[in-house]
C-alpha cells in the first residue's frame, strides 16, 4: 500500500475508532444517514487490514461487536447456546490470528468470517462423528472383518454372486444379515427383533461374514 | 465431456452440510473446474451476506475482555498465524494450519486436508493398492463416514467395466486418466454423479485411469434385492 492510501485508511481508523461500533445495517440507524453497504464494506476491509499490520484492538473490538452476535446466531442453529458462545470465541481467535491471509481483493470480510465460521461447523460436526464412528468400533471388533467384506459388496456386479453364497450360512447366520445388510438395520434394533443380545448378533456377523469373504475370495481366484 | 455438480449440492457444500466424503470430492473437482470455483465463490459471498443481515444474538458479559486475554496468551509468531491456541475445541480437533490458503479454504473438515493435499497432488506410492482383479485395484479410504464408503479405484489402460446400475448414489471424482461411459468421456478433474437410473459399461482410457468413487453404504440394497434375499431367507 502507497503512502497516501495508508494514511487514508489511517484517517478513517481514527474517524471511525471514534464511533468504535461497526453501524448495524440501514434499518437499525434510522433518521441518521448509514453508509451504504459498499461504504460498510470497505471499512471492513480497512479494520482487517489494521489488526492484521497493526494488532489495532480498537478494529477488532468494532469487527467483534459487528459480527460476533451473528456469528453466534450462525452456530445458534448448530449448537446449544453456550457452545455457540465458545465456537464464536474461536472463530474471532482465528480472525485476530488468520487476518494477514485475508485477501481484500478476492472476498468481503462478512464472507471471510462466514468461511471461518463455516470450517469450525464443519470441524465441530465431523469431531462429533468421528466420536460416535470410533464408539461403535470400540464396541466391537468387527469392523475389519466388515471392511474387507463391504469392499466386495459395494461392487455391484458381486452381488448376485454374494446371495449365492447365502447357502454357505446357517439360518441364525442369514437372519441376521439380512436384518443388517439388507433391511438396513442396526445391531441394536436387529438384536431385539430377534431376541438375541448385542454380542450374539456381533458375533453371528463376524462368522458370517468370514463364511462369506472365504467363499467370495475362492470364486474370485 | 464437462461435468459440472448442481447448483443445490454446491449450496450445501458451501454451506458445510454436506459429508465429509462427498466434500471432499466437491472441493477436489472445484480446484480444477473454473466455472465451479467461480459459482462456489458467488455462494459463499451471498451466505457472508446473510450472516451480516442474520439476528443478532446476545454475546455473554464480558466475552471481549475474555477473548483479548486468550489473544495475549498466544504464541506470537512474525508471521501472525500460529499452530495452537486455548480453546474448548481445539483439544479435541486436530486443527491442520492451511497458512495463507485459508482464504480460499474449502468446506473440508481440516482433518481431511492431508488427503485432500495428497489427492490433489497425487502419487501412486502414496498409498497400499490391493489387486481386486488383474486389472483393477483400490484403496479403501477411511473418512470416518457412515453414509458413504469411500475408495480409490485403478484400472489398467481399456479395461471394460462389466455392465451395471447403481442401486444407490456413487459419485465419481476422476483423479488421473479418463474412460468413457453413455454420457461420454470423463476426464481428470470431472465429477459425475450416478443413481438408479444410469445403466453403463464404462471403457477405460489409453492410460488407465484412477478415480475416487464414494458409495452409499451397502445399507442401500433395500428392497432392490428384496426378491433374491427372500428367496433364500426361506431355506
Amino acid at each position: 500500500m502507497n503512502m497516501q492510501a495508508q494514511r487514508q485508511v489511517n484517517e478513517n481508523l481514527v474517524y471511525w475508532s471514534a464511533h468504535t461500533i461497526l453501524r448495524q445495517p440501514i434499518y437499525s440507524f434510522m433518521g441518521e444517514p448509514s453508509p451504504s453497504k459498499a461504504e460498510q464494506a470497505s471499512l471492513c476491509k480497512q479494520y482487517i487490514h489494521a489488526i492484521a499490520f497493526e494488532q489495532d484492538k480498537n478494529a477488532y473490538k468494532a469487527l467483534y461487536i459487528y459480527f460476533a452476535p451473528k456469528v453466534k446466531t450462525f452456530f445458534k442453529q448448530h449448537a446449544s447456546a453456550s457452545h455457540a458462545e465458545e465456537m464464536t470465541h474461536e472463530v474471532f481467535i482465528r480472525v485476530w490470528q488468520k487476518a494477514k491471509t485475508y485477501q481484500a481483493d478476492k472476498a468481503n470480510v462478512s464472507t471471510w468470517i462466514f468461511t471461518i465460521a463455516r470450517n469450525l461447523k464443519i470441524d465441530l460436526l465431523r469431531q462429533k462423528r468421528i466420536v460416535e464412528v470410533k464408539l461403535e468400533d470400540s464396541q466391537s471388533d468387527l469392523h475389519i472383518a466388515e471392511d474387507d467384506v463391504h469392499e466386495e459388496l459395494v461392487s455391484a456386479y458381486d452381488k448376485i454372486k454374494l446371495t449365492n453364497n447365502f447357502k454357505y450360512l446357517s439360518n441364525e447366520q442369514k437372519n441376521v444379515i439380512l436384518k443388517v445388510y439388507y433391511e438396513d438395520k442396526s445391531h441394536q434394533l436387529a438384536a431385539q427383533e430377534l431376541g438375541l443380545t448385542l454380542g450374539v448378533i456381533k458375533s453371528r456377523i463376524r462368522s458370517s461374514l468370514k463364511v462369506l469373504r472365504h467363499h467370495l475370495r475362492n470364486q474370485s481366484e | 465431456m464437462n461435468s459440472h455438480i448442481d447448483t443445490e449440492l454446491l449450496l450445501n457444500y458451501s454451506n458445510g452440510n454436506v459429508e465429509p466424503a462427498l466434500s471432499l470430492a466437491i472441493a477436489l473437482h472445484q480446484k480444477q473446474c473454473k466455472p465451479c470455483r467461480q459459482k462456489i465463490a458467488a455462494i459463499e459471498s451471498s451466505y457472508g451476506q446473510n450472516l451480516e443481515l442474520s439476528e443478532a444474538s446476545r454475546i455473554e458479559n464480558n466475552s471481549f475482555e475474555r477473548l483479548t486475554a486468550d489473544l495475549d496468551k498466544l504464541p506470537t509468531s512474525d508471521n501472525g498465524v500460529s499452530k495452537t491456541s486455548k480453546s474448548l475445541y481445539k483439544k479435541n480437533i486436530d486443527i491442520v494450519d492451511f497458512g495463507e490458503d485459508d482464504t480460499l479454504s474449502y468446506a473440508i473438515a481440516a482433518i481431511n486436508r492431508p488427503l485432500f493435499n495428497q489427492l490433489s497432488d497425487f502419487n501412486y506410492d502414496d498409498f497400499e493398492w490391493q489387486k481386486l482383479s488383474s486389472k483393477i485395484s483400490s484403496v479403501a479410504l477411511e473418512l470416518y463416514d457412515p453414509s458413504f464408503k469411500v475408495n480409490l479405484l485403478r484400472f489398467s489402460p481399456h479395461t471394460k467395466i462389466p455392465k451395471h446400475t447403481h442401486l444407490g448414489k456413487e459419485f465419481t471424482y476422476v483423479i488421473k486418466g479418463d474412460f468413457k461411459d453413455h454420457k461420454g468421456k470423463h476426464n481428470a478433474g470431472d465429477f459425475i454423479a450416478c443413481d438408479g437410473s444410469d445403466e453403463h459399461k464404462p471403457i477405460v482410457g489409453t492410460s488407465g485411469c484412477v478415480c475416487l468413487a464414494i458409495t452409499d453404504a451397502p445399507l442401500h440394497f433395500t428392497g432392490v434385492l428384496g426378491p433374491i434375499f427372500n428367496r433364500y431367507a426361506s431355506y
